[in-house]
């Protein structure tokens, strides 16, 4: 029952966000929600969706495809702000905001410059809504490796882009803070400087992040993480896509506070990770405990390895 | 048979005077309304400009912080909001008005600077917003004060027409 409400609140969260004439045009095809991954809307262009890794060009059934037009986008734009798009200023510097479900819409169009960065983004042409998909209890396998005596280990995940790290990271954040057999629930500090772990709309996280867990929304990592010690002490840190040297001067700072840290990093194996003298340090230092190695392909989300401080293999995919 | 026109000549004088204080006070509302407006319109400018929080936040702020009419507004205008229902904020202003302060029965230029400030708070640009509003709030100080400058006057005038009023009707009975 509850799923069923899960699935038409997911539905009407995205249907609600399109103009009234592609809301049609969904209503008459058979979208799995659960299954969509992005809409993508361009003016003058036909209206696009990825639903199951697969694209599709709407309406399906006919070969005179719905092209978007410059009102549709406007009316999408009204909706996608609650016709406040003065308020996602901040927000639309990144080029995407994040909607009410943890959806995020990423836009591309005139970019606004001012003293050589990106003021804003005006004439807005393209819009990439992408669905948030959370896959509850995909860290269930890794956590017997990455805790000893019910106790969180100093991680890093190693993936490349579209492996599912952050949905990892966020399970794992989500797990940590309820707690379970294999480690007592504690407090968890999240700096989401994208907003891609919790989703969070208007500060509140729209994804399960846990009953222990504070979430440092929009955030710069190195002063959030600095910002998470001073204010909320937590027990564990979780950051996605360290490789700053900023980022590492707080990873030792929150590491000598006596903190747990849990983070991301964009690559596909130890070696490589070596190889970038940012990051190098820390391995060499063995300041992580374990390292999470994922691969995509054998499938989204899944481990290739589990590496120790030492580099030793604990676990491997077996195919 | 005298007693009873004077008794009746006095009730006529006496209604029309009542009369015009009745309108007397009218005008004193619609003061009062255009007043009450006026802080509700620089709340939301305040909002915009300090918070940058989004309308229907916005709306639902005020829901908490007036009674009544603007309340029953303010709460209507953040649910339309969150429904989606209309192309733009501006229907959603402009019905809105419409339905809900007709009951304060403002005058035509009043009612079209009300609608002037929903049709800039529908612009996306903050500071081109900002500014707009900062022109419509000042056009609309400028009305409530000459409405204030002119109330005396309108009250004098009222009060000697309604007098004048009854003694024309009295005459015109005897």
């Amino acid at each position: 029952m509850k799923e069923q409400q899960d699935k038409k609140q997911h539905e009407t969260q995205i249907l609600q966000i399109l103009p009234k004439t592609i809301r049609k045009i969904f209503q008459s095809e058979s979208i799995q929600y659960e299954k969509l991954q992005e809409i993508r809307i361009r003016i003058g262009q036909p209206l696009l969706l990825i639903m199951n890794n697969e694209e599709w060009i709407l309406p399906s059934g006919s070969t005179d495809k719905h092209i978007v037009s410059k009102k549709e986008m406007r009316e999408t734009l009204d909706y996608i702000s609650n016709y406040s798009l003065y308020a996602f200023e901040n927000e639309m510097k990144q080029g995407f905001i994040t909607i009410e479900g943890g959806h995020r819409v990423g836009l591309t169009g005139k970019a606004v410059i001012e003293n050589n960065r990106v003021k804003n983004i005006q004439y807005i042409s393209s819009i990439n809504i992408r669905i948030a998909h959370e896959i509850l209890g995909c860290a269930d396998r890794i956590l017997p490796y990455i805790t000893l005596n019910k106790q969180i280990c100093h991680t890093l995940i190693i993936s490349p882009p579209r492996c599912g790290k952050t949905t990892l990271l966020r399970d794992l954040v989500r797990q940590i803070s309820n707690g379970n057999e294999y480690i007592k629930g504690c407090t968890v500090g999240v700096v989401d400087e994208r907003s891609e772990l919790g989703g969070c709309f208007m500060g509140i996280a729209q994804n399960q992040m846990g009953i222990r867990t504070d979430i440092l929304d929009c955030c710069p990592k190195a002063e959030g993480m600095i910002m998470l010690v001073r204010s909320m002490a937590p027990e564990v840190i979780a950051v996605d896509e360290i490789g700053s040297p900023d980022d590492v001067h707080a990873i030792e700072y929150v590491m000598h506070c006596g903190c747990k840290l849990l983070a991301s990093v964009h690559g596909s194996s130890m070696e490589e990770i070596k190889k970038k003298p940012v990051l190098n340090q820390l391995i060499l230092e063995k300041r992580f405990e374990r390292y999470i190695v994922l691969d995509n392909s054998i499938g989204i989300g899944k481990i290739q390895n589990i590496f120790d401080e030492r580099g030793s293999q604990i676990f491997q995919e077996t195919a | 048979m005298l007693t009873l026109k004077l008794i009746g000549s006095f009730c006529v004088i006496l209604s029309c005077a009542c009369y015009s204080q009745l309108l007397n006070q009218q005008f004193q509302h619609q003061i009062d309304h255009l007043r009450l407006l006026y802080q509700v319109l620089y709340s939301i400018k305040g909002e915009i400009t300090y918070t940058h929080a989004p309308l229907d936040e916005i709306f639902t702020h005020l829901e908490f912080h007036y009674t009544d009419l603007i309340q029953d507004w303010s709460r209507s205008v953040a649910a339309q909001i969150e429904e989606k229902t209309q192309h733009d904020f501006y229907t959603i202003w402009e019905q809105s008005i419409t339905h809900y302060f007709a009951a304060y029965r403002l005058k035509a230029v009043h009612n079209k600077l009300l609608l002037e400030f929903g049709f800039q708070l529908d612009k996306a640009d903050c500071d081109t917003k900002l500014g707009s509003l900062e022109l419509v709030l000042k056009r609309f100080q400028e009305e409530i004060t000459h409405e204030e400058s002119t109330l005396a006057n309108k009250k004098r005038l009222c009060n000697y027409l309604g007098i004048m009023t009854g003694i024309f009707l009295v005459i015109l009975l005897f």
